[in-house]
């Protein structure tokens, strides 16, 4: 109900943002929300922050951030001793890393393996990974703020086709 | 379902929607604990 109001009232393509429950054997259980920027654009990560803090969720319950999920498309560069995300249009970017602890040939292994050698082709690249640093439970997650720039601890790696 | 993910939603339905140049195609938030009837 809420969100079909919320479609109506800002064109939002209401299958956008869809909440999803895996296990249905427990009551308070892990569920995710899936979400997309509408086509043509992006979804700005400060504005999200900003949304999830203003719901000043309570405690008292283990109900909490687990992790934080993101697809983006940019170009791979070096910066320094970093391997940053270039997003087009953008002046924001992400740090790229690996993940601490992967077996050898796993898909995280070899995903980071493509950013390495993606680094100053001037492809277009789509990084799949998880936000670092930002979980936890409410309301003390609420005030944490991702590191600048944030870092994605790289899971998937595709080329993006021009 | 919980009001807690009702927010949450809204809130990123509304985050979805804006025309604001932002960084990211898409993404998924996984929370735990609230009551997700």
């Amino acid at each position: 109900m809420a969100r079909d109001a919320t479609a109506r009232l800002y064109d939002v393509d209401d299958s956008s943002v869809v909440y999803t429950k895996p296990n249905k054997k427990g009551k308070y259980d892990h569920g995710t929300i899936a979400f997309r920027a509408r086509k043509g654009k992006l979804i700005d990560l400060d504005k999200l922050h900003e949304s999830v803090w203003a719901t000043r969720l309570s405690g008292g319950t283990s109900s909490g951030l687990v992790r934080l999920g993101v697809t983006a498309v940019g170009q791979v560069v070096a910066n320094g001793k970093n391997i940053v995300l270039k997003i087009e249009g953008s002046k924001k970017t992400f740090v790229l890393t690996g993940a601490a602890k992967v077996k050898a040939g796993s898909q995280q292994q070899v995903a980071f393996q493509k950013v390495k050698a993606a680094i100053g082709n001037g492809d277009q690249v789509s990084i799949t990974g998880q936000i670092d640093g930002w979980r936890g439970r409410w309301p003390g997650m609420l005030s944490k703020r991702p590191a600048s720039p944030r870092q994605i601890i790289v899971a998937e790696f595709s080329g993006v086709e021009e | 379902m919980d009001t807690r993910i009702w927010g949450l939603m809204i809130g990123l339905s509304l985050v979805a929607s804006s025309t604001a140049r932002g960084q990211v195609v898409s993404g998924v938030m996984t929370v735990t604990g609230a009551e997700m009837h």
